[in-house]
């Protein structure tokens, strides 16, 4: 069997439930007897599940994916397997492919990489120098638990005041979700300025009740700060939680 | 489902037999076969993939000494159509069980269902456990493949099967095998954790 873009339209219907009979028993038969397009399937499955997850079904095929291919729990279970994997690689960048080309290059030019080896050795050590100073995690906190505040920097609650600079290494802040917030597997915070800069924080820990997220020492400045919440669902939609935890650096 | 057929040791042999001479050869597809029959179930949206498969051979495989000398053609062929009515029965059970959902219904409703975020952290950290105890470059060829976003995603696989001098289609497959490994050992190392 050749994959080819019709094949692979053909089984992702397939999986969908969006074929006639006729046209499935035609699939199954040569599932049974084709290796290539049995593995096929299996490729097909996974990028069905990639695909719901990222949100790039329409919506006709998401109902038939919620309605026909999720509805047994080994499914279900590919569809965790596929939900984990896919936040292991939002949160991590693996290396740039092209990168290992660059020694086989200097491999035929001897000279050029004796010299380039030095070079890289000297700036390895002064960067490995750097990070251990500077980008050591932090060892001590100051803790700030927050509550959202769902008006404006007139009304609500007094906004916490935190004086610069801090005797810790970090700053941590505890996040108090909503009494009902939306159901999500996770959350992302954004840390905004009052001049509109935006950041994303990666949150440290999360427990039912609360988000902690992580501010190293030399990332804080004076001024007015808002943080944003964003609830991720098992579709892995992003919807952001009205309100802000607001607070200020002096 | 009918039980009262046992698949004995010697149905079972000659149900390899009538697959390949080879015993070998005649395992392989035997395993071929299950696995598919099970897929093909699971697709149909029935619950009890595994049994209605292992049911679909038992049947198999007690006819298989009158058909042997004579049915022509690839045995998986037969399979599928002892499936037909083994799926049908199936139907019928479920819709005297259930007389208003012609199928299954869904066993488990994502929206509504009970994971808690420890289930999710402690699949997480058998993922990274998992990623942890693959070789290097396969490690690094499943995170690559699967990275970045749409147009992105297309470019980066293209540079990346170039780099490794193979066809992207071959990039996608090796890429998928790695991954089903990968899924196969988050879910051994999930039956060893104590359930939440």
């Amino acid at each position: 069997m050749i994959t080819t873009p019709e094949v692979q339209s053909r089984l992702k219907q397939y999986l969908l439930g969006q074929l006639a009979e006729d046209s499935w028993e035609e699939v199954e038969k040569a599932l049974l007897s084709d290796d290539d397009l049995f593995e096929e399937l299996l490729i097909v499955e996974d990028e069905l599940m990639d695909e719901y997850l990222s949100g790039k079904l329409s919506r006709n095929e998401r109902s038939a994916f919620e309605q026909h291919f999720l509805n047994t729990a080994e499914r279900y279970d590919q569809l965790k397997f596929a939900r984990a994997f896919n936040r292991y690689l939002t949160t991590t960048r693996p290396p740039e492919p092209g990168a290992g080309r660059f020694w086989p290059a200097l491999k035929t030019q001897p000279l050029v990489f004796g010299t380039t080896a030095i070079a890289m050795l000297l700036i390895a050590a002064i960067a490995a120098l750097i990070l251990i100073r500077d980008q050591r995690s932090p060892q001590t906190f100051a803790t700030l638990t927050l509550t959202m505040s769902q008006g404006t920097r007139g009304d609500g609650p007094p906004i916490p005041v935190l004086k610069l600079p801090l005797r810790e290494d970090a700053l941590q802040i505890v996040l108090n979700l909503p009494e009902k917030p939306p159901p999500a597997l996770r959350y992302q915070a954004e840390l905004e300025t009052a001049a509109g800069d935006k950041r994303r924080l990666e949150p440290s820990s999360q427990d039912p009740h609360s988000l902690t997220v992580v501010i190293p020492k030399t990332d804080l400045k004076q001024g007015q700060y808002a943080i944003k919440l964003f609830a991720i669902g098992n579709d892995g939609v992003e919807q952001r939680l009205q309100g802000a935890y607001l607070f200020t650096l002096e | 489902m009918k039980k009262d057929w046992v698949l004995t040791q010697e149905a079972f042999d000659k149900l390899l037999d009538w697959l390949d001479p080879d015993r070998d050869v005649a395992g392989r597809k035997y395993e071929a076969i299950r696995l598919r029959l099970i897929k093909i179930f699971t697709c149909r949206g029935c619950s009890e993939a595994e049994d209605l498969a292992d049911e679909t051979i038992n049947r198999v495989a007690a006819r298989v000494s009158e058909i042997a000398s004579s049915y022509q053609g690839e045995p998986a062929a037969y399979f599928y159509g002892v499936a037909q009515k083994v799926y049908l029965e199936y139907i019928r059970r479920c819709k005297t069980r259930q007389a208003e959902v012609p199928a299954d219904s869904p066993i488990i409703n994502i929206t509504t269902s009970s994971e808690g975020i420890e289930d999710i952290e402690l699949e997480y950290e058998c993922l990274e456990d998992c990623l942890e105890h693959l070789p290097t470059s396969n490690r690094k060829l499943v995170l690559e493949y699967y990275q970045q976003e749409r147009k992105a995603k297309i470019d980066h696989r293209k540079l990346l099967a170039e780099e490794m001098g193979i066809a992207l289609n071959a990039l996608r497959i090796r890429a998928h095998r790695i991954r089903r490994a990968l899924e196969e050992c988050v879910h051994l190392c999930l039956e060893q954790e104590p359930a939440h």
